[in-house]
């Protein structure tokens, strides 16, 4: 009896695992099915086949590309993928991937301005002029202006397609800042005056930053320095971060913190962003792409109540505290597809429909789309951000190096933050480290 | 056995272990000596990535926060291991299910397995986070030093029991009963059992458990990476993670060799007294 019974159950259970692989084996056809009906896009097949996968770090606008840019699948030949990972894992994947002696994984990548200088410096990326000049007209690449084109130039080359930009600003709560009586900060210190009055009333904390290490610290502390009139090196690349400038910037910095959530030391773009749309702070800073998702009816609690204000100044008073972003694909020399096909796939999804689209979610490059009525009405924050950038927002300094100078001063500022060492060691711990890296690394000598 | 077919049973292995161990070993040690990147060419730099490596107070402080992590799981795991094994051998009924049970952790993918844990834990909207509120414990695991700390052990200790179990369940399974038996009728309790028969009987299993335990605490990385990422600031940054950062954050592919080699003897030192105590029990008569 129980023989039989052990017998019955194995059977059963053998029954089952056979039933489920092979339910498996029937699911919903993928790759290998037939292809969608999609748009007819403009681009002639390849003779062989080619697979496109683009490394990007997610965010919502890359999520309007990369739907578009699956349109291509319906060309014979082509294959596009997309792999979206968080920020740090990308900078990481592209370094590997475009360092190997081998063929890159990746036939695109997504960079910004620091990055195409990093890569485009050590030979890595194909140069574009030839194919931005073939293509000006059939996809109408004077719309992105030139300022943008000057951001993906290197040693007098284009290396890179612009497909957004970004800049951070302020982002508030009106209704609380109203019931409050605050006005509306325009520097760090009335920034700092409007958190102390805002401690302990209407949100669990008054700002927010991201400062988790090390991009997010790094960036907020370059946002800070260069507001406190501060720069990163001299015209000798001697670090100058670690002076007077630098230590106040990084005291602000630190004093800043103690209002917000304990978890912001640790936090990401998006941990700040979920903090604002729950209602959990008032203030922060944050990239004008995250606007949005303030008004994004599955997960804000805050719809309506949020609004922007330009970049906050500092004591210097001559530049905003802010960090002036491009964002560009660019193409690896060691590319297994041809460049030609993969520029035209890129190009196909930047159309002015589509970024029309994006602009839900970000700046886009296009001149036309920044300054259509429906768009400009829309997005409030555009304004802002303009705003912003003409008040004299800049970017990195365009040295290879920063990549380096970005973990280095991260990680040792982190230090300072957890109170484990004074600000004023971490910033001459991370000069001196710097100078020492970069020089073995060979950037300077 | 004659010597020629030894030699022929033992080359495939052999071969694989020089291939995938001793060659990429020796070439570690060659790059080490190295100043390079990404794409870049080698240039011979003698010791200098040694003693850069050797003078950094981060290097240090991870070596530190890696030995307090092995000094304090490694036993807590053992005991937990043990106790489990020992309660388990008297289980009858659904055993089968409680050895599952337990053996859970070994199964669940480590990183899958880090990731859900740290969610648990998260600030301010994990489950446990959240249990402890209404208890009116806030405790901002990843927020500080030694919160970070104790959660990254904790992790440790749940994943790693379940080794324990298995290797000491299994010992106490091949126990001959004869042992206990003929304690039991000279009069021994249970703790003299124990004590003096059980324990002394698993000592050479609890001695390999150490040792793989100091392997594996030394080599700490994925749930560094996935919970907290050597934060907050370097605290929980244990040598796996201060290599990569240096080799693959700041590219420094050299100094991130001479650091590998610097673990590896590291781990030597440390497993020199078991691996003696090995040696001379093969060969210690002969």
């Amino acid at each position: 009896m129980k023989f039989t019974i052990r017998r019955s159950l194995a059977t059963g259970l053998i029954f089952i695992m056979t039933l489920a692989l092979t339910l498996t084996g029937c699911s919903t056809p993928t790759s290998t099915a037939t292809k969608p009906t999609a748009p007819k896009v403009d681009i002639a097949s390849p003779k062989t086949d080619s697979t496109i996968t683009l490394l990007t770090y997610k965010f919502p606008l890359m999520g309007t590309y990369i739907n578009s840019m699956k349109d291509v699948n319906s060309i014979k030949n082509v294959h596009f993928n997309a792999k979206e990972v968080s920020w740090d894992q990308m900078l990481e994947q592209a370094n590997l991937a475009m360092s190997s002696g081998g063929k890159s994984p990746y036939e695109v990548f997504e960079a910004y301005n620091r990055t195409l200088v990093e890569y485009a410096s050590k030979g890595w990326l194909q140069p574009l002029d030839d194919l931005v000049a073939k293509y000006k007209d059939k996809y109408k690449l004077d719309d992105i202006p030139k300022v943008l084109w000057d951001s993906v130039t290197y040693n007098g080359h284009i290396y890179g397609i612009p497909h957004a930009q970004n800049v951070e600003h302020l982002f508030y709560r009106k209704d609380i800042l109203e019931k409050n009586n605050i006005k509306v900060p325009t520097t760090y210190d009335e920034l700092l005056a409007a958190c102390k009055a805002l401690k302990g009333k209407d949100t669990p904390y008054p700002v927010e930053f991201v400062v988790g290490k090390p991009s997010g610290l790094f960036t907020e502390f370059n946002d800070v320095l260069l507001a406190d009139g501060g720069s990163w090196f001299d015209n000798n690349d001697q670090p100058l971060f670690n002076g007077p400038e630098g230590v106040k910037a990084a005291e602000t910095l630190k004093e800043l913190i103690s209002y917000m959530p304990p978890s912001a030391i640790t936090a990401t773009n998006d941990d700040v962003m979920l903090a604002m749309q729950t209602g959990q702070i008032a203030l922060s800073n944050m990239w004008t792409a995250r606007a949005a998702a303030m008004e994004d009816p599955t997960v804000s609690k805050v719809i309506g109540k949020v609004a922007f204000a330009p970049a906050l100044f500092g004591d210097a008073k001559t530049i905003p505290g802010t960090n002036y972003t491009q964002d560009m694909f660019v193409f690896p020399k060691n590319s297994a597809v041809d460049t030609d096909l993969t520029f035209q796939v890129v190009c196909y999804a930047l159309n002015q429909e589509n970024m029309k689209k994006g602009s839900d979610f970000g700046m886009v490059s296009r001149t036309s789309i920044l300054t259509d009525k429906d768009v400009v009405a829309k997005h409030p924050n555009l304004v802002v951000a303009n705003n912003t950038i003409k008040a004299g927002a800049v970017s990195y300094p365009k040295k290879a190096y920063m990549g380096l100078v970005t973990t280095i001063v991260g990680n040792d500022l982190a230090d300072a933050m957890t109170g484990k060492i004074s600000v004023k060691d971490a910033l001459d711990k991370a000069a001196k480290e710097c100078t020492v890296q970069m020089k073995k690394q060979g950037y300077i000598k | 056995m004659k010597k020629k077919e030894f030699y022929l049973f033992i080359f495939p292995s052999l071969f694989i272990m020089v291939s995938l161990m001793v060659v990429p070993f020796i070439f570690t040690i060659y790059l080490s000596f190295q100043q390079f990147s990404y794409g870049s060419v080698p240039k011979f730099i003698g010791f200098q990535n040694y003693i850069d490596t050797l003078v950094s107070s981060r290097f240090w402080d991870s070596m530190w926060f890696t030995l307090i992590y092995t000094a304090i799981t490694t036993p807590i795991k053992l005991v937990i291991g043990f106790c489990v094994a020992i309660l388990l051998t008297k289980v009858k009924r659904f055993r089968g299910i409680f050895v599952s049970g337990a053996l859970l952790p070994f199964i669940v993918a480590p990183v899958v397995g880090t990731l859900l844990f740290s969610w648990l834990f998260k600030d301010p909207w994990g489950f446990y986070t959240q249990i402890l509120m209404k208890f009116g414990i806030n405790i901002h695991w990843f927020s500080s030093v030694w919160s970070a700390r104790w959660l990254l052990m904790l992790h440790g200790i749940w994943s790693g029991v379940a080794f324990v179990f298995l290797v000491l369940f299994a010992g106490l399974q091949s126990m001959p009963e004869d042992f206990l038996e003929a304690a039991s009728i000279d009069g021994a309790n249970r703790f003299q059992r124990l004590l003096h028969i059980i324990i002394p009987y698993l000592a050479p299993l609890f001695s390999f458990i150490i040792m793989m335990n100091l392997m594996d605490s030394y080599r700490l990385f994925d749930s560094v990476a996935v919970m907290t990422q050597g934060g907050p600031g370097s605290a929980t940054e244990t040598l796996m993670y201060y290599n990569y950062n240096i080799a693959i954050n700041q590219q420094d592919l050299g100094a991130g060799s001479a650091i590998s080699i610097l673990t590896v003897i590291g781990i030597f030192i440390l497993l020199l007294p078991s691996l003696r105590g090995t040696y001379k029990e093969y060969f210690g008569n002969k």
